[in-house]
């Protein structure tokens, strides 16, 4: 595999100059390119075709950073898309919402640099299926439930609306928690540390700037696919919500704190972005799968067999892709395999959200429990030291007031 | 296809020369031409045509004047005879100016003109009457049953009528110029016997049809004349069939009662034909011996006498009538005898020859006819009235004499055998009829019309001696009129005096002052008034034959007439009213009522006098006598009115006046409240208000205004003595502010921002309206209001420097972009440099311990090979000539970005100005370098800027932060107008710094669209912004120009070309000048 190529955007010579020298300690693992417009490095992409990340400034003259990686993502799908600026003009970095997937503030330190850089290309690595890889990094948003879009579209032109109520509306969709969670991952928006819950998104951001980008940008979008979907995407919404519960609660029942425990139901609820993801793409073929998922072939050896990757790798890669926590980020790809997650998944998100899924009910709309929830790999439990609680949290899947717990 | 018409297109001047023997001919004279285009004309026609046509055939006139049926005929003859050059017979109708069609016949004679045309010449002459006569008579003699022959004078057929060519079984062609006499077998005897034209014989002879069946044909024959010549018509039917008529006279053919007789010279009978025992009863030889005066002659004495006479002087003598037999009898025979004395060739009388004839029964037919005639005589003459019969032919048959005398008293002309006509005539000459207006003419053809309808209608003649006749004519059974006049000259007389007597009533009646009206027992008006007309709305005449009740209420179902009787058939009147059972009372009623007048439909009050007419014991009708009850009714109601009204008025005026109390009450109420809530509104008002008058005298204030003008009571003070207004020429009194305008001219005058002054010294921001109360310029006052707006200001100014601090937040974003680049790549540089520093210190500490090894040399070489070889590999592995080219520039690039940052930090403070309240000296070079440096951000991408400072620019005594804070607005503003220009950007702003006299100028020139005439000035107005949301609060200019002209003296304006770009220029005065608003 050559070497990944990286390529700089930064009208400020002394800016790129800075860039070039601090990058020059990666020379060794990535082919690193820098212009000072974005027409230059769009020509030098045309002639020598697609890197693998773009890092652009974007104020600049004439062609700004947002023009840029909208015509790299509509060009070369596969590009990961990155702004780095010391701009702070809200209407502009709102325009970046769409074509970035991750927006860097100057100044930004090499090592933040580099390893914005480097994690997709982790990720990469493994999403190995360059079809795949590219429609997913050419995705600009998820799909909506139709019903909870025309509410939120509604709520928010109401006069009415607060943080509160749009977030109520927002904690129902899976595509619009992860929009909204995803910007507090910019730099812009970010309060120090991402936010776990939409009410947290949105306190961050704001009531006016979410108004802007839903009714504005078109930051969410509407279901649109077959009605026969609609269904398996209205499940797979109640099955996160219930996971994201499940998990938050398992996180209390070890003894997590009421931050991690939040983080733990964000993760629940992002982990099947992947199959959103399918469902949006694929949903005819995903249905027949359904029904083939018995102990000897489970969902995810079908999810892989048939669409070149599992839910968890897909929604792991888009969640990294969108700056997602590297730990949630692993929780989601590592669900089914906890241990085959580097470190050998010491992180308290993978065990919680695997022993959720493992205890739980079945996922969408398949008859049968086996092969539809990973098996719980008790081994793993012990060596993360999570072993103890499986009990309680068997008593507290069993019981029936967990259900609602958030 | 050319019609043939007659233009004179060209009249030949031969026609002039000719005219006045053309004039008189009785045939036209024509020239035609054909031309080779196949177009005719007539270049010559003579003016007979005209005349026959009864107008003028015009030289242009191409009136159509042949017979639409004749034109192809016509044409074809012409053409006909063109094609061959043979003479043309034509024959057509023309149609004449009234419409009758005339038949032309001619010929024309055709030639070929050297230039191709045909030309003809020739007559047609006038064929009408023959045609017309030819055709009557072939009409007339198309007599049923009749067969007609006509006759040439040798007695050939020339015609012969359907029913002559039916009985014979010839066509007509076939009958056409055969001897007539070939018809019969072995001929006729000739037929010219009878030779007097008009005289008539009759014959019969066995003819023999084309189917040589025999006909015996029984004809009378008449020679008539036609012209010059003779013709013999001959008329007849078949012999073997009945009768074609009764009428048709016995043959004489028929009679076989004829006999001979002879005498001798005694005179008695020596011969008798056997016809004679036939008509006597006896045998002739019973008669022989016997003269004619012994068989019964001497009966007849006054034909005895002539047949003695003439035997005696032996002369011929002719149809003897005499009788035989007894007077009366059954036998009795009436005979006539014609005879001629014979005698001897010696001359010897020997006897009378001759014939007898029985004319027993035309003698009886005769006698009864007389008898009758003397009958309808007797009856004629009986008849008191006028009476005459004319015959079929119209010829006075027998009239009595009263029917002479009416006409002709002296006898002259009413006399059998003269026409009706004539009589007509000889009584209009004799001046007998009366025709009124009518021309005789038209009388005449009435009066023949009416004779000859005869259908027994009366009419009425008058005479002009007064009297009057009725005529009746009545036809008679086959033919002939009766004429009957009845003298009703006594009758008309009696008329007209009844006439003239009811005239004279209905003059007196009309000029009666009541309606009155007649009428008979069905209720019907048989007579009206005038004035009955009047009051019912109608014409008298109108209402005649009416039924009253229905003329007095037409909205009243219709009536139906009252009943005859009063005693009634108990068939009741749909309703009743008081004049119904009037009209049926015997007695004399009176009945007032109401009745519709017809004319407009009001219901009027009558009375009614209704009397009957008694007739027989019983009510013939009634009179009515009424009149218009209007005027006594109002006459009485007046009265009473009068009262009333008098009491209405007194009460009226004194409720009038009782009202006019309480309103007045009510409107001194309304005013005192509306006074009270005026008052109450003007107190509670926060606006000051000041009512003066013309002269400039406060006449109202309310507590607002005392309170803002901190003065007491001012009512009758003059407003200078309240209060001055401000302006920037000084405080003006009354006389000379704009309040006295207000007066003069009525027009309101408004000022948002004006200072007023009082004579205490205070000065008050206010808002005020002057507003002219009242009409008329003399009287005229005005209402002052104003508000307070100090506080509104310093809302302003608090305004002003929020929005300084928002213009700096919004700077911020754009500084902390200006800090964060440099901060970027200094971080990035001092990484590279501490990294860079790190390999190079690396290397000094293996180059040291090399140095230390060779220090030790020989002692250790292994050691001083690993240490050459670490040296070696980090300097391999430390790309050193980069690290060397690029660590310097590193460094300088990082310097560069602190001194960028330091500048930054400094232009901030330098533009924000912490701390100064007080104006200051202040280079606006450095101002505006400082204003240029902290918006960078803003217009970097927009725009280039070119500064074009003045070097020795003096400092100017100003608030630098403000002047700053204009300065941004203006570059701002620049840049939003060349990115808003749409032209390619960067665009360019121009700084430039100027003196002039004691004012320094700074003017900040983009290349936007500039700024339209039109809204120059409103830029500056604090709610005027071109800018979409989002970009700012549009108070910008407001703002800069408040703190330019107010608080520095300066001033602000917009100008540039409209299209190339916006200049606005600042004027602050070097040395400041001092404002009142220096303290706030």
């Amino acid at each position: 595999m050559d070497r990944p190529r990286v390529l700089f955007v930064d009208d400020e010579p002394h800016v790129l100059r800075g860039l070039m020298r601090s990058m020059s300690s990666m020379a060794g693992q990535w082919d690193t390119f820098f212009f000072a417009s974005g027409p230059e490095a769009l020509a030098w992409i045309d002639a020598n075709g697609p890197v693998d990340v773009i890092v652009s400034d974007m104020r600049m003259p004439g062609m700004d950073g947002a023009q840029v990686l909208e015509t790299v993502r509509r060009d070369h799908p596969a590009t990961v898309r990155v702004i780095l600026s010391g701009y702070a003009e809200e209407s502009a970095i709102l325009r970046t919402v769409g074509p970035a997937h991750l927006y860097l503030a100057k100044p930004c330190t090499p090592a933040a640099l580099q390893q914005a850089i480097a994690r997709p290309l982790a990720l990469r690595e493994r999403m190995t299926d360059p079809g795949l890889r590219s429609a997913l990094t050419g995705l600009s948003n998820l799909p909506s439930l139709p019903a909870v879009y025309g509410e939120i579209e509604a709520e928010l032109r109401s006069p009415l609306a607060s943080a509160r109520s749009v977030a109520a509306i927002i904690a129902r969709d899976l595509a619009m928690t992860a929009e909204l969670l995803r910007l507090t991952n910019s730099a812009y928006f970010s309060l120090g540390t991402p936010a776990a819950t939409p009410l947290q998104a949105l306190r961050a951001v704001g009531l006016e700037t979410v108004q802007t980008l839903v009714l504005g940008i078109g930051l969410f979008r509407q279901f649109s696919g077959r009605p026969g979907d609609l269904p398996m995407l209205e499940a797979l919404t109640r099955f996160s919500l219930d996971l994201a519960g499940r998990c938050e609660a398992l996180a209390l029942a070890s003894g997590a704190p009421a931050e991690l425990a939040k983080v733990a139901h964000c993760t629940g609820m992002l982990s099947h972005i992947g199959t959103l993801v399918l469902i949006d793409a694929h949903g005819a073929a995903y249905r027949t799968i359904l029904p083939r998922v018995d102990v000897k072939n489970p969902l995810d050896r079908l999810e892989q067999e048939t669409f070149g990757a599992a839910h968890g790798l897909i929604g792991a890669y888009l969640l990294g892709l969108w700056g997602f926590a590297p730990s949630l980020v692993e929780a989601v790809a590592h669900a089914w395999h906890p241990r085959e997650a580097p470190a050998g998944g010491d992180n308290p998100l993978l065990g919680v959200l695997h022993g959720a899924l493992a205890l739980g009910p079945a996922p969408l709309l398949a008859s049968t429990v086996e092969g539809t929830r990973p098996a719980l790999d008790r081994a793993y439990l012990a060596r993360v030291g999570l072993d103890s609680h499986v009990p309680a949290w068997q008593a507290l899947i069993s019981s029936p007031c967990s259900k609602g717990t958030r | 296809m050319t019609v043939p018409v007659f233009p004179v297109s060209d009249p030949a001047p031969s026609l002039h020369r000719l005219a006045g023997v053309f004039d008189d001919l009785a045939c036209v004279l024509f020239r035609r031409e054909l031309g080779p285009d196949g177009r005719l004309t007539y270049p010559m026609v003579s003016p007979t045509l005209s005349r026959l046509v009864g107008h003028l055939v015009l030289q242009e006139g191409t009136s159509d004047l042949v017979h639409p049926a004749d034109r192809p005929g016509l044409q074809e003859a012409i053409e006909t005879s063109a094609r061959h050059l043979t003479l043309c017979r034509e024959q057509f109708r023309v149609v004449t100016a009234n419409g009758e069609t005339r038949w032309l016949r001619g010929a024309s004679e055709p030639q070929r003109l050297p230039d191709g045309r045909i030309a003809w010449e020739g007559a047609w002459i006038d064929i009408s009457a023959w045609m017309r006569a030819d055709y009557e008579f072939k009409t007339l003699s198309e007599h049923p049953e009749e067969a007609l022959f006509v006759l040439d004078q040798a007695d050939q057929i020339i015609w012969g009528n359907t029913e002559a060519q039916h009985l014979f079984g010839h066509s007509l062609e076939g009958l056409r110029g055969r001897p007539f006499a070939s018809l019969f077998r072995g001929g006729l005897p000739d037929l010219s016997a009878c030779s007097l034209p008009g005289t008539e014989r009759s014959g019969e002879g066995l003819a023999e049809r084309e189917d040589a069946a025999p006909l015996l044909f029984r004809y009378s024959v008449r020679d008539v004349a036609v012209g010059d010549h003779g013709t013999r018509i001959v008329a007849g039917h078949d012999a073997q069939r009945a009768a074609p008529s009764d009428d048709a006279p016995p043959s004489p053919f028929s009679s076989d009662s004829d006999w001979f007789w002879e005498t001798d010279a005694r005179d008695c009978l020596t011969f008798a034909s056997e016809q004679i025992g036939g008509v006597l009863g006896v045998k002739p030889s019973a008669l022989v011996g016997h003269s004619w005066f012994e068989i019964g002659l001497d009966d007849t004495p006054e034909f005895a006498l002539i047949l003695r006479t003439c035997i005696e002087a032996r002369i011929r003598f002719r149809d003897l009538v005499f009788s035989v037999g007894p007077p009366g009898g059954r036998d009795r025979r009436t005979l006539r005898l014609s005879g001629l004395p014979i005698f001897t060739p010696d001359g010897f009388y020997c006897g009378y020859r001759g014939i007898g004839t029985d004319i027993t029964r035309e003698v009886m037919a005769e006698h009864r006819a007389q008898r009758a005639h003397q009958q309808l005589v007797d009856a004629i003459e009986s008849f008191t009235g006028a009476i005459a019969v004319y015959d079929p032919d119209d010829r006075l048959f027998i009239c009595n004499p009263a029917y002479s005398q009416s006409f002709d008293p002296m006898g002259v002309f009413v006399k059998p055998g003269a026409s009706f006509e004539q009589i007509l005539h000889e009584c209009h000459h004799r001046h007998v009829f009366d025709l009124g207006a009518v021309d005789f003419e038209t009388w005449l053809a009435d009066r023949l019309r009416r004779h000859h309808k005869a259908d027994g209608e009366a009419f009425i003649v008058k005479l002009t001696d007064g009297r009057w006749m009725l005529s009746r004519e009545c036809a008679m059974h086959g033919g002939g009129v009766v004429s009957i006049r009845t003298d009703i000259t006594e009758l008309k007389q009696r008329e007209q005096d009844l006439d003239d007597l009811r005239r004279r009533y209905e003059v007196i009646l009309d000029s009666a002052g009541e309606g009155i009206v007649g009428l008979d027992a069905a209720g019907r008006v048989n007579f009206a008034n005038r004035m009955a007309g009047t009051i019912l709305g109608r014409t008298p005449d109108a209402m005649t034959g009416m039924v009253f009740h229905d003329l007095i209420n037409p909205d009243a179902p219709a009536s139906s007439p009252l009943p005859t009787s009063a005693f009634g058939s108990g068939r009741e009147p749909p309703f009743s009213t008081p004049l119904r059972e009037a009209c049926h009372s015997t007695v004399t009623a009176q009945v007032s009522t109401e009745i519709r007048r017809a004319s407009d439909g009001c219901l009027i009050p009558v009375d009614f006098f209704v009397a009957p007419v008694a007739k027989d014991n019983g009510r013939a009708g009634n009179v009515l006598v009424f009149r218009d009850a209007t005027e006594r009714l109002r006459f009485e109601r007046s009265r009473e009115e009068q009262q009333r009204e008098l009491e209405r008025q007194v009460s009226v005026r004194t409720a009038e006046l009782k009202g006019e109390i309480i309103v007045r009450r009510r409107v001194e109420g309304a005013l005192r409240q509306s006074r009270e809530r005026l008052k109450a509104m003007t107190d509670s008002l926060f606006e000051g208000v000041l009512v003066m008058d013309s002269q400039g005298q406060i006449s109202f204030a309310n507590p607002s205004a005392r309170q803002l003008l901190a003065c007491g009571e001012v009512e009758g003070h003059p407003l200078d003595s309240v209060l001055g207004i401000r302006t920037l020429q000084g405080d003006l009194p009354f006389v000379d502010s704009p309040l006295r305008r207000v007066l003069e001219t009525g027009v309101t005058v408004r000022d948002d921002d004006a200072v007023f002054t009082t004579p205490a010294g205070a000065v008050l921001d206010v808002a005020y309206a002057c507003s002219p109360l009242g009409e008329d310029g003399a009287r005229r006052s005005a209402v002052l209001s104003f508000r307070d707006i100090q506080s509104l200001k310093r809302a302003q100014r608090e305004l002003f420097q929020a929005s300084r601090l928002s213009s700096v937040g919004q700077l911020a974003a754009g500084i902390a972009h200006e800090i964060n680049t440099p901060v970027q790549y200094i971080g990035d540089n001092l990484r590279f440099i501490d990294e860079a520093l790190g390999t190079v210190f690396t290397a000094i500490e293996e180059a040291r311990t090399l140095s230390q090894a060779l220090a030790q040399a020989g002692t250790n070489g292994a050691a001083l090979e690993a240490a050459r070889e670490a040296l070696s590999s980090t300097i391999d592995r430390s790309n050193f000539s980069f690290l060397g080219a690029e660590v310097p520039v590193a460094v300088r690039e990082s310097l560069d970005g602190v001194e960028q940052i330091a500048r930054i930090v400094l232009s901030m403070k330098d533009f924000s100005h912490p701390g100064t309240s007080t104006k200051t000296m202040t280079d606006l070079n450095r101002a505006l370098e400082s204003t240029l440096t902290v918006s960078r951000n803003v217009w970097k991408h927009a725009a280039t800027i070119v500064r074009a400072f003045q070097a020795d620019l003096p400092p100017v005594l100003c608030h630098a932060g403000e002047m700053n804070q204009v300065f941004l607005n203006l570059i701002v503003n620049a840049v939003h107008a060349i990115e808003a220009s749409g032209k390619p950007l960067p665009g360019t702003i121009t700084v430039t710094t100027s003196t002039d006299g004691p004012f320094v100028e700074v003017r900040v020139t983009d290349t936007g669209t500039g700024i339209p005439e039109e809204i120059r000035e409103r830029l500056f107005d604090p709610f005027f912004t071109t800018k979409e949301v989002g970009k700012g609060t549009g108070q910008g200019l407001a703002i800069c120009r408040d703190v330019v002209a107010t608080k520095h003296g300066g001033t602000l304006e917009a100008g540039g070309e409209p299209g190339q770009g916006a200049v606005f220029t600042v004027r602050l005065p070097v040395d400041g000048t001092p404002t009142d608003h220096e303290d706030s």
